[in-house]
């Protein structure tokens, strides 16, 4: 999975999530696009089931923003 | 590490079957409203309603304890299955009265059972599962021919009153059952359980202090006294675990997704339910659910939704309901039975 395309499932995610979102910048904290602790887990379960990429319990407090789920994640996926 | 309990009784083996013969419930009192809460914290109705789904819960009043919870339950249970006395007491808890010893013993006398064997089971908010597990081993062994098990817990005890997650989620209560010995197959027959742990997990829901380990909170450690719990690890954890548990029972029991007429799973929050609900591909109504009304009540949970469920008429005589619980430990746990045809139960309580 590549970064865009991790980019393009949180940016999915959160237009679900949050229909008046007008753009998800890479940039952005999950927190203040309105995704709350447990739809954060919602989404991570879907990115690991897209990407294969396994995220680990310690990991989840650092990973507060779209490019730290893209950076993690592209990093770690085979394809 | 992980334990797979058979069927309770395999065809042709002429063991008793555990059937289940009465529910009963109680909570106390006291209410906390979430506008109660958003007096006291940094919080309100909509944000508690949004991430858990829970309106109120009651709580203990000082000097009201789990035994108090337990007793008013059983007495319930035993008067909705019509009988007096059994011959054992279990009672799946987290906040027994005391440390040492358990509480079933005084439970279990309070009921005028003084002198049946009475014991705590210990397993958090999967201890009614492990309680039900070890009712029926007990039943099938011929050691008992009938139990009451009751999953109570007065959380709010363990939990910091400055805790503003905790206090949003967990309320007090007590729910109970009783089983007798019956045939295999016939209606209330617990059908297929499975059962698990992971202490690797030991962590993620704890009390450190007040056990062999830490008997008293370290001097710089004041916050071990209290319940902590990692939310997001938990969220995460039991949506895999009550999933894949479900999914084991299910296939020992014989029964496919389609046939769950009932999901009950531990009343926790609701979103852990409506996810685990999702992922087995169960329709949103035959997710059952009164956390809304009580909170999460630990090792009651999954008895006191049963007794609800039965009053409201969400339970009937011949539904397939399949319970799910994951909680500290971590230890997780599913049961299958077909819903046996009972006397309506007490009224459910004023909301």
């Amino acid at each position: 999975m590549t970064a865009e395309q991790v980019h393009a499932l949180v940016e999915e995610f959160v237009r679900e999530l949050h229909p008046d979102v007008s753009s998800v910048p890479t940039s952005a904290d999950l927190a203040e696009l309105g995704v709350d602790s447990l739809s954060f887990v919602d989404l991570l379960s879907a990115l690991e089931r897209r990407s294969g990429v396994e995220i680990p319990d310690d990991l989840l407090p650092r990973l507060t923003t779209v490019r730290d789920l893209m950076d993690h994640i592209a990093s770690r996926a085979h394809a | 590490m992980e334990l797979h309990a058979r069927r309770s009784r395999a065809p042709g083996t002429g063991r008793p079957a555990a059937v289940l013969r009465g529910v009963g419930r109680h909570v106390p009192a006291a209410v906390i409203t979430n506008d109660d809460l958003a007096a006291r914290f940094d919080t309100s109705d909509e944000w508690i309603r949004s991430r858990t789904g829970i309106a109120r819960r009651h709580v203990v009043a000082p000097g009201e304890a789990t035994s108090d919870l337990a007793v008013a339950a059983g007495r319930r249970a035993l008067r909705h299955a019509g009988l007096d006395a059994v011959d054992l007491v279990l009672l799946a808890t987290t906040t027994p009265d005391r440390r040492c010893p358990a509480t079933a013993p005084v439970v279990a006398a309070r009921l005028g059972l003084a002198g049946v064997p009475a014991f705590d089971v210990s397993a958090v908010c999967s201890g009614f599962v492990y309680g039900l597990a070890t009712a029926g081993g007990l039943i099938a062994a011929g050691t008992a021919r009938s139990v009451l098990l009751i999953g109570a817990d007065a959380f709010t005890t363990i939990v910091d009153p400055a805790d503003r997650g905790a206090s949003s989620v967990f309320g007090d209560g007590a729910g109970a059952v009783v089983l007798t010995a019956g045939e295999d197959g016939e209606p209330g027959a617990l059908l297929a359980l499975d059962l698990g742990s992971d202490g690797t997990l030991a962590d993620l829901i704890t009390v450190r202090a007040g056990g062999s380990a830490e008997p008293r909170p370290a001097a710089d450690r004041p916050a071990d006294a209290w319940f902590t719990m990692h939310g997001q690890a938990v969220y995460r954890h039991a949506v895999r675990r009550m999933t894949a548990s479900s999914l084991a029972a299910l296939e020992r029991a014989g029964w496919d997704v389609a046939d769950i007429d009932r999901f009950i799973g531990h009343q926790a929050n609701r979103r852990i339910l409506d996810t685990v609900g999702l992922e087995l591909g169960l329709p949103p109504a035959r997710v059952y659910a009164n956390v809304g009304e009580v909170g999460n009540t630990a090792a009651a949970s999954i008895p006191l939704a049963l007794a609800d469920a039965a009053a409201d008429g969400t339970l009937r005589a011949g539904n397939r309901v399949l319970l799910s619980a994951f909680g500290g430990g971590a230890t997780w746990g599913s049961a299958a039975l077909t819903w046996p045809d009972l006397p309506p139960p007490d009224p459910p309580p004023v909301a």
